[in-house]
């Protein structure tokens, strides 16, 4: 398809291939779009437009919106990039559209979809259980908690407007749509209350629709569960920020802490201490909190790159593993063996047809569950070599396929969409 | 009586190098429209938080129907920001999308189920009420999202540039909406914009900031 005079894209120089980009059919409405350029088709409730289509091999969401909208949301989303806040990728802004009869169209906003996140409609199969309800809830405090450290307003805080990716039993959030929101060099209580309260009240709604539709298990009071995002992002953000006091020969507490925000995935980058007026006492202020402290770390072992709860449960097999093989060796050298002799084994072992089901460190983390399992079913320590077959034979074949689920936030509407199999190469 | 008052506010954010609102005094008289307008960063979002609870000044008096609500906690003022969300829930129905945000302040529901009807009148959603999103037309739907705000039946209205991020065809719907609201509503209305064209026609005064102060205050006929 020939581009029409006028089109104006902007993007980064590294998110698209332009020629592909430009292929896509920009002068034809997107409601209209032909099936053959798209990877599945939201119907809905949306006040935009939007679609999910083929980009490169992978899927792209186009919205239409105003030009405004469009170019400040994507220049938001690349800010948020840079500051490893956990965000959809922004891919491209498409201005100056018209159809052929020279009327003009609107610009479009286009992202790249998250590989093997899900929409929270999506990560039950029936119903939602009340556990997997208090983990999309922690995921979601944890974070409003992050965005709000980087001075992130979000301004329409909610569950639609979040993507979930499987994280070592808990899920790791992600936003999705930056609309309202507002980046400052850091938030004012006001502005981290105002976010609360839309969180509060949104959960709560989305809630109900999900009781409304019989889709969550059991008794559950929407309203009292909405609150626990509030009670679960104020215990966060106290341990994060929160001064402590000490006595000069307490230094040790210092240490303390820092080990307890570490537990917590966030590293401390830089702190205060000043005394007291009296001189008797010292307080401790952290000034910069990062999350991703066991991430960072495997990263700095072993090259992988995966969710900060797979990192732990990760780091964990990886200290089991020099205990019992390598006690000699040191950390680095140890972690580098684990991944040659232990994770990739086990990664080139999942055949391609299941290669869509989880991620690679998922099914790790699965994988040691699995063995755990085993092994207390059958009171021996069962060989990783001989969980893997199980687990290949009796627990991956019967998951989804959560490599591309799309759903678009405000409808029922939800869709693997089929990936061409070099993805995965 | 629900004017509003702001008497000598300042906000200062933490990291900002000049003050979101500096010593700003303002007056809008009780059931008036009052259009706040100002380029981005002007102070205008954070005159409506102030208002609403949502920010604390570090300086400065709020008085709401001439009550010194600057203490006050957000839930216990009578006024409602617009929420800028308008996504309608697909399982419930047009009357449970109205009254969600009821429903979590705890009113009682035969007094939900009042305030949904009369919203339901003013915005002409009464054939409605029974159905899922999925039946209602675009317009439909913004008219329920703007139900939402109506039900609450605050003394005090405040609007964030409900129309800034809607598609073309939307906007003008929704701007004939607040105007039609606007004229049947006796409430007190602050709405922040940098557009003020749509709204002009049903505004008493017009307010411009600049850098946190008051700059031009023109009453309109």
């Amino acid at each position: 398809m020939t581009p029409r005079s006028g089109l104006d894209i902007t993007t980064s120089g590294t998110a698209v291939d332009t020629a592909a980009l430009i292929a896509l059919p920009w002068d034809v409405p997107l409601a209209e779009w032909p099936e053959s350029a798209l990877a599945a088709l939201p119907r809905g409730l949306s006040r935009h437009v939007v679609r999910f289509a083929h980009l490169e091999g992978a899927v792209v969401a186009v919205k239409e919106t105003t030009e405004f909208s469009a170019r400040r949301e994507y220049q938001l989303l690349r800010r948020l990039e840079r500051l490893d806040v956990p965000c959809v990728e922004p891919v491209a802004v498409v201005a100056g559209r018209i159809d052929p009869d020279g009327e003009p169209l609107p610009t479009v906003l286009v992202t790249r979809h998250l590989r093997f996140s899900l929409p929270y409609r999506a990560v039950f199969s029936r119903r939602l259980h009340r556990d997997t309800l208090t983990r999309l809830i922690d995921a979601l405090a944890l974070l409003l908690v992050e965005l709000h450290l980087s001075g992130f307003y979000w301004g329409d805080v909610s569950l639609s407007n979040t993507l979930f990716r499987r994280d070592a039993g808990a899920f790791a959030a992600y936003l999705v749509d930056a609309e309202t929101g507002e980046l400052h060099p850091s938030l004012s209580r006001g502005q981290r209350e105002h976010d609360l309260e839309l969180a509060r009240v949104n959960v709560a709604g989305e809630l109900m629709d999900l009781m409304s539709g019989g889709l969550v298990e059991g008794d559950v009071d929407p309203v009292a569960t909405s609150q626990l995002i509030i009670d679960a992002y104020r215990r966060l953000w106290e341990e994060l920020t929160a001064d402590m006091s000490f006595r000069p020969g307490e230094r040790w507490r210092v240490e303390e802490r820092i080990r307890r925000l570490n537990s917590l995935g966030f590293d401390v980058e830089e702190y205060a201490i000043r005394t007291t007026r009296d001189g008797s006492e010292l307080v401790l202020q952290p000034k910069v909190v990062d999350p991703g402290h066991h991430q960072r770390r495997l990263l700095g072992l072993t090259g992988l790159d995966v969710q900060e709860n797979q990192a732990r449960r990760l780091l964990r097999d990886i200290d089991e593993y020099r205990a019992v093989n390598h006690p000699e060796m040191d950390e680095h050298e140890a972690a580098h063996r684990w991944l040659t002799e232990v994770f990739e084994p086990v990664a080139l072992s999942i055949p391609a047809n299941l290669s869509s089901k989880l991620e690679p460190a998922e099914v790790m983390h699965q994988l040691l569950e699995h063995r755990w399992y085993l092994s207390e079913n059958q009171s021996r320590s069962v060989p990783l070599d001989e969980a893997l077959e199980s687990y290949l034979q009796t627990v991956l074949p019967h998951r989804r396929d959560e490599d591309a689920v799309v759903l678009h936030p405000t409808t029922t509407m939800l869709k693997a969409v089929e990936l061409p199999s070099e993805n995965y190469d | 009586m629900a004017s509003v008052e702001l008497r000598g506010i300042t906000v200062q954010y933490p990291s900002a190098r000049t003050p979101a609102l500096d010593g700003l005094d303002l007056w809008a008289q009780d059931g008036r429209f009052t259009v706040v307008t100002g380029v981005l960063r002007s102070g205008k979002s954070t005159l409506l938080r102030v208002v609403a609870g949502q920010e604390p000044p570090d300086a400065g008096r709020v008085l709401i129907g001439g009550v010194d609500v600057t203490e006050v906690p957000a839930h216990d003022r009578d006024a409602v920001i617009v929420f800028q969300n308008y996504a309608l829930y697909p399982h419930m129905d047009v009357q449970e999308n109205m009254s969600f945000a009821l429903r979590v302040a705890g009113v009682p529901p035969a007094e939900r189920q009042a305030r949904v009807r009369e919203a339901a009148r003013l915005l002409d959603l009464e054939e409605q009420l029974d159905w899922t999103p999925e039946r209602l037309t675009g317009p439909q739907r913004q008219q329920v999202a703007l139900a939402r705000a109506v039900v609450r039946r605050p003394a005090v209205l405040l609007m964030d540039d409900p129309l800034t991020t809607l598609p073309p065809a939307l906007k003008d719907h929704t701007a004939e909406l607040i105007r039609s609201l606007a004229r049947t509503l006796d409430v007190t209305t602050l709405y922040a914009t940098a557009e003020p064209g749509p709204v002009i026609p049903v505004a008493d005064r017009l307010l411009r900031l600049d850098s946190g102060q008051l700059r031009e205050d023109t009453a309109v006929s």
